[in-house]
């Protein structure tokens, strides 16, 4: 995961319930809902013409890092679609 | 892997991941590409011997799961999952056949991925069978079709998409014949 876990432990406490197969359960689901936001915005970015030094940069993390993480998923605009 | 595939066949396999990632899987099985079908009916033919609707397979998943949805564990965190989907929808089109891709790892000839927008998702080893007996079934030149997934799921008996069609009341020996699938295996 490239993002911060901090944030999302931070919100996972604010989970309202005290069994922790709930808590846990909802962290599991954020974590989905998050690598899926930022694939999203990644593939946004990359159709929008932004390099991957930039994408990387506005994440926080390495060029390399959302390179490796996110390049076979997304259809280039330029690229092709196979 | 996707370009020896019709259009409705690639867009069935998409939606099926689209359904696996609403219910919060982070694998593609083969139930989800049958509730893709039943949604879809990507076939060539009316296929009337498949007669499982979407609504019967459904019902089905929600009775095998025993696990909450994501939607309402994000609601437990305050996170209306439908709104944030609805404000996604603006930056890529999720849905969109085109932008999601199936590929078999090089150096992991067994792991099978379906990679879009929004997520990757490894197949389990039932769904890749699926897909691989659909690619054998389509012929060296001919696409794999919505029949061709459906003779994938019904290639083997134990498949958890095969048990709902049978709860369901589906006569297999029927939709077999009618995919003429059991005069050619035999």
């Amino acid at each position: 995961m490239l993002t911060d876990m901090g944030s999302v432990i931070e919100l996972a406490e604010a989970v309202d319930s005290r069994d922790p197969a709930t808590g846990l359960a909802a962290v599991a689901a954020l974590r989905r809902l998050l690598e899926e936001l930022e694939a999203a915005h990644v593939a946004h970015a990359r159709a929008r013409g932004w390099s991957w030094e930039a994408i990387a940069a506005a994440l926080g993390v390495r060029r390399q890092s959302a390179h490796r993480k996110h390049a076979h998923r997304v259809v280039d605009e330029a690229g092709s679609h196979e | 892997m996707f370009t020896r595939f019709t259009p409705p066949a690639r867009r069935a396999v998409v939606r099926a991941g689209l359904l696996a990632m609403d219910a919060g899987h982070t694998a593609l099985d083969d139930r989800a590409i049958l509730l893709a079908l039943a949604e879809l009916r990507p076939f060539q033919e009316p296929l009337d011997a498949f007669g499982v609707t979407a609504a019967a397979v459904r019902a089905a998943l929600a009775g095998e799961a025993g696990r909450p949805r994501d939607a309402d564990l994000l609601a437990g965190l305050g996170i209306d999952l439908a709104e944030v989907r609805r404000r996604m929808s603006g930056l890529v089109s999720v849905d969109d056949p085109a932008r999601w891709r199936l590929t078999r790892a090089r150096l992991r000839p067994l792991r099978v991925v379906l990679s879009g927008p929004a997520a990757d998702l490894p197949l389990t080893p039932k769904a890749r069978k699926v897909v691989e007996v659909a690619l054998h079934r389509s012929g060296s030149t001919g696409r794999v079709t919505g029949e061709d997934l459906l003779r994938g799921l019904l290639a083997d008996g134990s498949n958890p998409s095969v048990r709902i069609m049978r709860r369901d009341g589906a006569d297999l020996g029927r939709l077999a014949a009618a995919l003429g699938f059991a005069r050619r295996a035999a």
